[in-house]
């Protein structure tokens, strides 16, 4: 009991609030000097109205990343390992979904509920089959073992579902124009869709708070985390602590496959799983282990996206024509060359952020630091 | 707690002999199909075997071992183009159970064999698996998409091989290890604009034409036919806009597209991110006329009524009618023929495959008459082929040949989609050729 009182929310979420603070004030003044150049640059109150629209567009995206991060989280969160597999859980699950709402006719949110159980017993099973025999054995080798649950997955998926793709219509659909409903406020069109999707995080997020500050479950998986010998030695069931976060993730590769789904424009197939690597870079700069970590640098990730998608080639383009003239002016000769950076360069920018941070800081924005004994 | 074993135990269990049985269901997936009854209401003119004119039994060779022509096929079955890769391997398997069970194979003896290998639409992952299988088989029936293609193209080459690309690049007729089908996505493209361009009912010479292009060889292929005849037709392209396969966000090419005032938009694209365009145009409510190249549409996505608005101005061009045109004797064979062979469910791209195996056969069977399967065998026997009958499911036929005179198909069908008219959403809107076809160059080796 004495232990439960001692954790708090920030030692349970793995963060610090003097850091999310200078966070949040390098971040709003990131965003009021770049709200000040767009206004300047592309016209006043227009310019910045198309800023504030690609922001929450990419805020929309980044909580998609921030939900499918929280996959990949919570397992190395319990085990230490990284769980490539949470791909396939993201795929299957969304076919799960597909399954129960379209082929088997039930409502949508109960059919979502349905495929969170199912995905959850089905990761179990994995993480009985295959990933608990490899307790002991050298983490690369449990992640390789991950990696192939997750080339199988993809496999049996189009032998279960024999069509190539699948079409979800979520309940937020507007049937008049056939996209998601949406408001609008000051000119700024908010998707009802990603009001939800950012729901479903937030739910999230309470849910964790709920079992690793109030439940012994939870108490036990950050134990079995530090150290599993210990843990077992104090009465943690170990096993249990690995299948509980692997049922976690497979529910929650459901409900974000769902998701992912009406992020792909309602279609459901098996590249859904190519997604979810995009995801990769939220869970590295958030922490690794770090649940508001991943959620924080999920929406980092999608802002940055969509500014980089929207801005990124005007600088390049600049870059280019600056490159062009240095070389002629420096050399005093007039070069038949043209220097590209590429056009499309902001795909690169979610990976080129996520090396920059591990150079500057290794454990992520919100990880633990490791700590070594001299 | 024994009780909690227990019950873990058997979900494991169950798991894993679900994961076996699946695996196993897989592997009778890739194998070719049993059924034998078949009727088909109209003999294709190219499938009538001519081994009655060979002067010769082929001897064995690579991929024929004197009963069975095996055939590389490499397809995307689990990377982001499988949505098109497995019903064009489907496809392809009709025809060819088609060709065992009532041809009775090439020649009316040898039965053909699919060697299907997964690609992932990665070419590093098409080369291995065209290494892996180019010495079990005569050729390849396909090789789908153009960055693999691009990737394998020298291997053919060096190896003396001729495969099918499951592409429409213009670069490939030029190629004699190459047997193209269909149409090129230049022609498509010059043939929807200047389709557009001259339609009285459009009045699309007022129009801003803009484009959208995926960032790889095909889709800077592709739009080149754009460049050929907005050069032509003097039209000026406003905004160009790329994406990336994979991407989801599309927020930033729609908001340049709209600032441009585009009216018009040509796209060289996929399915799934083209209907995520046409999603974020709608959600922005722009509304412009888009002009899509073949693999820019999947008529699954064309089946749910509550997404019919997204393509409302929506056309593409491809090579084969609607299957509703059943007057159409390659469309009336091909429904039956699926119907007999074919998986319950299909897409467009089951036809492609399908349609693609026309000169796959008549290839072999020019082969079989020569008396040689092997490579350097059917090598020649391509440039003896001449035009391939492909009972109406092209505009026009495509003429073989030597590779440097070969004539590909100049005429294209203009499809929109239509969620009313199953099987494949679609109905055909104009059928066209535009004249200045002639004067677009096809890209030598």
């Amino acid at each position: 009991m004495k232990t439960r009182e001692r954790l708090k929310f920030e030692d349970l979420l793995t963060f610090n609030p003097v850091r999310l603070r200078n966070g949040v004030i390098i971040t709003v003044a990131s965003l009021g000097i770049l709200i000040a150049i767009t206004a300047i640059a592309d016209g006043g109150v227009a310019g910045v109205q198309k800023f504030i629209q690609f922001v929450i567009n990419g805020i929309g995206l980044g909580v998609i990343y921030a939900l499918v991060a929280l996959g990949f989280v919570v397992v190395y969160k319990s085990t230490r390992m990284f769980n490539f597999a949470q791909g396939g859980l993201v795929t299957l699950g969304a076919y799960m979904s597909y399954q129960f709402i379209e082929g088997w006719s039930v409502p949508f949110f109960l059919g979502v509920l349905c495929s969170a159980i199912v995905m959850a017993i089905i990761s179990v099973g994995i993480e009985r089959v295959v990933i608990r025999p490899m307790i002991g054995k050298p983490i690369y080798a449990a992640v390789l073992v991950t990696l192939g649950v997750l080339l199988a997955i993809n496999q049996v998926i189009p032998s279960i579902w024999r069509a190539t793709a699948y079409t979800l219509v979520p309940p937020w659909l507007d049937a008049q124009k056939g996209v998601s409903k949406s408001s609008e406020i000051f000119g700024i069109t908010i998707q009802h869709g990603d009001l939800w999707n950012a729901l479903v995080v937030l739910i999230f997020l309470i849910g964790f708070w709920l079992l690793f500050q109030f439940t012994n479950l939870g108490l036990g998986m950050r134990a079995t985390a530090i150290s599993q010998e210990v843990a077992a030695s104090q009465g943690v069931n170990v096993g249990l602590s690995f299948s509980a976060s692997w049922a976690i993730a497979g529910a929650i590769g459901a409900i974000s496959g769902t998701l992912l789904i009406f992020e792909r424009s309602g279609s459901v197939e098996t590249s859904i799983a190519f997604f979810t690597f995009k995801a990769f870079p939220a869970m590295i700069l958030g922490g690794l282990d770090s649940i508001i970590g991943a959620v924080v640098a999920g929406i980092i990730l999608g802002v940055v996206e969509v500014l980089a998608n929207s801005y990124l080639n005007d600088v390049l383009n600049f870059l280019e024509w600056l490159l062009e003239w240095l070389l002629e002016v420096i050399t005093l000769r007039r070069f038949d060359i043209e220097i590209s950076l590429g056009d499309n360069f902001s795909d690169i920018i979610l990976y080129l952020m996520m090396v920059v941070i591990l150079l500057v800081r290794p454990s992520g924005l919100f990880g633990t630091k490791e700590v070594k004994r001299l | 707690m024994r009780k909690n074993r227990l019950l873990i135990s058997v979900v494991a269990l169950i798991t894993g002999l679900g994961l076996v049985a699946a695996a196993c269901n897989h592997n009778d997936d890739n194998a070719p199909s049993t059924t034998t009854t078949a009727a088909t209401t109209t003999t294709a003119a190219t499938g009538e075997p001519s081994a009655t004119v060979a002067p010769s039994e082929p001897s064995s060779t690579t991929g024929f071992d004197g009963t069975t022509i095996k055939l590389g096929f490499l397809t995307d079955l689990s990377g982001a183009l499988a949505i098109i890769g497995r019903p064009i391997r489907d496809g392809a398997q009709v025809y060819w159970d088609y060709v065992n069970e009532e041809l009775g194979g090439i020649g009316g003896k040898y039965k053909v064999e699919l060697v299907v290998e997964d690609t992932e639409d990665r070419p590093a992952v098409a080369v291995q698996a065209y290494q892996k299988i180019k010495d079990d088989v005569v050729m390849f029936a396909e090789i789908l998409s153009t960055p693999p293609t691009s990737a394998v193209l020298g291997f053919l080459k060096e190896d003396n091989i001729v495969a099918v690309p499951g592409s429409l690049a213009s670069s490939w007729i030029r190629e004699p290890n190459l047997l193209p089908n269909g149409a090129p996505y230049e022609y498509e493209i010059i043939n929807i604009v200047d389709w557009w361009y001259n339609n009285d009912e459009s009045g699309g010479a007022n129009d801003v034409y803009c484009s959208v292009h995926v960032d790889d060889i095909y889709g800077t292929s592709t739009i080149s036919g754009l460049d050929h005849i907005a050069n032509q037709l003097n039209i000026t392209v406003a905004e160009r806009q790329t994406i990336s396969r994979g991407d989801t966000e599309f927020s930033t090419q729609i908001t340049a597209l709209e600032e441009a005032n585009c009216t018009v938009v040509v796209a060289a694209t996929v399915p799934t991110e083209q209907r995520g365009l046409l999603t974020a145009a709608a959600t922005q409510g722009f509304a412009p006329t888009w002009l899509g190249a073949l693999p820019t549409y999947l008529s699954l996505f064309g089946a749910v009524e509550a997404l019919a608005p997204l393509y409302s101005k929506f056309y593409y061009v491809q090579d084969a009618p609607p299957l509703t045109e059943t007057d159409n004797p390659g469309v009336a064979n091909f429904n039956a023929r699926h119907e007999t062979y074919g998986p319950d469910m299909f897409s467009t791209f089951s036809l492609s495959g399908y349609f693609q195996s026309f000169s796959v056969h008549q290839l072999l069977e020019k082969a079989v008459e020569l008396g040689d399967l092997s490579r350097e065998g059917i090598l020649a026997a391509s440039e003896q082929l001449g035009e391939v009958d492909v009972e109406q499911l092209a505009a026009s036929n495509f003429i073989y040949g030597p590779a440097a005179t070969r004539t590909p198909p100049r005429a294209s069908r203009i499809m929109a989609p239509d969620h009313t008219m199953a099987p494949d959403f679609i109905r055909q809107v104009a059928e066209f050729e535009s004249t200045h076809i002639g004067s677009f160059s096809l890209p030598t080796p």
